[in-house]
């Protein structure tokens, strides 16, 4: 694994390198000017002209470019125009928040889709399977902003019995911080759990067809021990694959969930910063986006690895 | 043929199951409930009496941006004026009485061009530092700096001020005073000038004001603590304030609604009426003023000519706005003026709804079916007042094309002129001498028009010139004409700035500044 992981470095670097001057360029391209937000709706161009230079956005594009680079390289992300705060410090007092929303999504994605896709997918009645492909059939529908607010809805405004705005670190207060959690990562989380659920679902039926599936049939094995060991086990490399996929998905989906539920996360970090033309923070949140979707991407393969043993890294 | 595997029917399966379940809800109910929190901190409906302590929990739709505390905005709307204060304040836009707050008298001189300003002993600032004149210097030559964003900069360039003993300061100005200097001294909050270039990041919030900054999440919330060492004895009545970010108007509703906050700023006015429309737990305040007009471009297209400009006045239906985006509140007079002594109100409905004249005038002017670019900031409220514009100017047969921008570009465009017919909002100020200096679509100096003529150019310099009285008066009444018939600025209407608040808070002041928490309470 140790090999793999050395040969993959080069083309990891290509792409960060390749995303950084995307997420640098990206921004300025598109028209608008920070200057102008700082100095307010009400400003002359005088004033504009003077933020600027006090932000160095006066500077040629690649000087820019290179003095953030070189900041990057001495662990300095850059500071925000809006906020004069180092992007490092504004990304590490919330991506507590963020994480916590992912981890407890990625649980309930993974529990959830897995679960679904299990009851679908096993042989049991006819009502029993329609109604677990109605409920993945609904979620599949349902977006994660949808799910958000029917849940405010019902638990937050209905039935009050857990917040439905703001949050609480769960590292210090566990017991709130659960609480606050829940809906907002089941908000998340449900939607995309039905396509894990799919996915499963057909990889059993499919699996079920295997010719080994029957000799454990005609050895007697006890029907559980099929479903756990040979037909679950050979089943989960789909959605082992689709989860680690899903987990980009679910940083994109953290920034609609945490508007409709007041945190804040990484997402209204970014929300913000796009609104005001902070490319310090958007080109930093850009790149290590792409680098979490990288380790995600090589996570998922040592996954599938150890799932199936016809899979050998490195070679 | 093959078959599906058989799974046993379940026999003992939801054993494991119930036990999570009873295990879980053991762990709940052992747990302390956020909702119950939540409901214990939020106040009930009561008309009762302030009581002191207590802990204010308000949103806001922006963010806190400490380098702008000499600037007015919605962005430190709820906390800047807890913990920076100006030499005076302005309420309910009575500039005649302003609240002393650092300065205890002023007094103007007979050509109304020169003040003296008394400041007020023994008020410390939160560094334990005392305030001096020395301290009212430094804050208005930060606000004259390139960078500055401070709103005032034309008028406060146009003074001297000068420290005539610790606790005096005199100011002299090239035009008259009294229609302007109660707003800008309120506008300008005293800074330290120990720590100022630490405010700018945040890193640093000292003043003089009732509250201090106990802590500071860039983007997400502001915490503020009762100052003990606060100059007014009695004051504030609040233990703690905290200022929370919630951008989105509908999470806003769900904070109200769950009793998470108890005030709340940024919200749409058909979101604000769901909530507030049945009365009971929550008020709509009605405080600053924000006029909301369309600037035509007469530099070049369609509105080159005034007839066709004058036809626009004719074609938008006011009170159709009124209604629909604004659900009733606010007033359609057409003038950009603020109530007052000054205010021409003979001159209202110059241009009423009335399509017929319109089209003649768009004919007239050889406009018809000429394309019409408008440009808008990108926000629901007034994507829905451009709908209802471009519905009234395709009815007299112009077409109309919607150009939103993000926040960023229409300011920038703006800024230089190149906004072309555009739609502003910008909050109102007390005296006609205010708007001719600040409001950058009738200044002189940065304007964001592209209108000018050496009569306009005269006659705004008319408004300042002649200050407030019958002078202010007729000079404001010769600008309104000359602008009611070049009709570059179509005033759609004058609607109070959205803020809802629990019956549960009281003592609520917000002025241009910002929200006077000092005098704020929570109910017994």
């Amino acid at each position: 694994m140790i090999r793999y992981l050395v040969k993959r470095v080069p083309s990891v670097v290509l792409v960060l390198l390749a995303t950084s001057v995307i997420a640098f360029l990206l921004p300025r391209l598109t028209p608008g000017d920070p200057a102008a937000v700082i100095a307010g709706p009400e400003a002359t161009p005088e004033t504009i002209a003077a933020v600027r230079a006090q932000l160095g956005l006066d500077q040629p594009l690649v000087s820019q470019y290179l003095s953030w680079m070189g900041g990057l390289f001495t662990g300095d992300l850059g500071r925000s125009f809006q906020y004069g705060r180092p992007v490092a410090e504004l990304i590490a007092t919330r991506v507590g928040s963020t994480v916590e929303l992912a981890v407890l999504a990625g649980l309930f994605l993974a529990v959830v889709g897995i679960g679904l896709g299990v009851l679908a997918g096993s042989a049991r009645s006819r009502w029993s399977r329609a109604l677990a492909d109605a409920t993945n059939t609904s979620l599949l529908a349902a977006p994660p902003f949808l799910v958000g607010l029917l849940l405010i809805l019902a638990f937050g405004v209905a039935i009050r019995i857990l917040p439905i705005s703001g949050e609480m670190s769960v590292l210090e207060r566990p017991d709130l911080g659960l609480q606050y959690l829940l809906l907002p990562s089941l908000a998340l989380a449900l939607p995309m759990s039905a396509g894990v659920a799919r996915l499963v679902q057909t990889s059993m039926l499919a699996v079920r067809q295997e010719d080994f599936v029957d000799l454990a049939v005609a050895k007697g094995v006890p029907t559980r021990r099929i479903s756990v060991r040979h037909v679950l086990r050979n089943s989960l490399g789909p959605a082992v694959v689709a989860i680690g996929i899903r987990f980009g998905d679910l940083l994109a989906g953290a920034v609609v969930i945490e508007a409709i539920f007041a945190r804040n996360g990484l997402g209204q970090l970014a929300v913000s910063a796009a609104q005001s033309a902070d490319y310090a923070v958007i080109q930093v949140l850009i790149v290590g986006t792409v680098l979490i979707a990288v380790i995600a991407q090589l996570l998922t393969e040592i996954s599938l690895a150890a799932l199936d043993p016809r899979i050998r890294l490195g070679q | 043929m093959r078959t599906g595997v058989q799974s046993r029917p379940y026999s003992r399966p939801n054993l494991r199951v119930l036990l999570a379940l009873a295990l879980s809800s053991a762990l709940t109910a052992g747990c302390q409930s956020a909702v119950q929190l939540e409901r214990q901190q939020a106040a009930g409906g009561s008309t009762a009496s302030c009581r002191e302590g207590g802990t204010l929990v308000v949103a806001s739709a922006q963010p806190p941006i400490p380098g702008r505390v000499l600037a007015q905005g919605a962005a430190n709307l709820f906390w800047v004026r807890g913990v920076f204060e100006p030499l005076m304040s302005v309420k309910d836009g009575d500039i005649a009485n302003p609240v002393p707050l650092l300065a205890t008298a002023w007094k103007v001189g007979a050509d109304d061009r020169t003040a003296t300003l008394s400041l007020r002993q023994g008020v410390t600032f939160h560094s334990g530092r005392p305030f001096t004149s020395a301290d009212v210097l430094f804050t208005f030559k930060q606000a004259l700096e390139p960078a500055s964003p401070s709103n005032d900069k034309q008028i406060i360039g146009g003074w001297r001020l000068k420290a005539t003993g610790d606790h005096e300061v005199t100011i002299e100005s090239e035009t008259p005073l009294s229609p302007v200097l109660a707003s800008v001294l309120d506008d300008t909050p005293i800074v330290d000038s120990q720590t100022y270039k630490d405010l700018a990041d945040g890193s640093k919030f000292v003043g003089t004001g009732p509250y201090k900054v106990e802590r500071y999440q860039p983007g997400a919330q502001l915490v503020l603590v009762r100052n003990d060492r606060y100059w007014q004895r009695g004051l504030p009545h609040l233990d703690r304030i905290e200022n929370v970010v919630i951008a989105d108007s509908t999470a806003q509703l769900a904070a109200l609604r769950s009793g998470r906050t108890q005030l709340a700023s940024g919200l749409t006015t058909q979101d604000a009426a769901t909530v507030t429309q049945k009365g009971g737990q929550f008020q709509l305040y009605e405080g600053q003023q924000v006029l909301y007009s369309l600037v035509l471009d007469t530099a070049s297209g369609a509105f080159a000519k005034k007839e066709a400009r004058q036809a626009v006045g004719y074609a938008i239906d006011r009170d159709r706005i009124k209604q629909q985006v604004f659900s009733g509140l606010g007033e359609t007079g057409g003038l950009v003026w603020p109530a007052g002594p000054e205010y021409p109100k003979d001159r209202e409905n110059a241009y009423r709804h009335d399509p017929a004249r319109a089209r003649e005038l768009i004919k007239e002017a050889g406009a018809s079916g000429a394309e019409v670019p408008i440009t808008i900031i990108n926000n629901p409220q007034l994507q829905a007042v451009y709908q209802i514009i471009a519905n009234n100017l395709t009815d007299v047969g112009l077409r109309p094309k919607l150009v939103a921008l993000p926040a960023p570009d229409y300011q920038s465009r703006l800024a230089a002129g190149k906004g072309g017919n555009y739609l502003s909002f910008r909050g109102q100020v007390p005296s006609p001498s205010l708007v001719a200096q600040t409001n950058p679509d009738i200044r002189l100096q940065g304007a964001h028009r592209t209108f000018t003529s050496k009569e306009y150019t005269a006659l705004v310099r008319g408004v300042i010139e002649a200050g407030g009285g019958q002078a202010g008066a007729e000079a404001v009444q010769k600008l309104t004409a000359y602008m009611l018939d070049q009709a570059v600025q179509h005033v759609l209407a004058t609607t109070p700035a959205i803020t809802v608040k629990s019956t549960a808070v009281q003592g609520f002041s917000l002025v241009s500044g910002g929200l006077l928490s000092r005098e704020t309470c929570l109910v017994r």
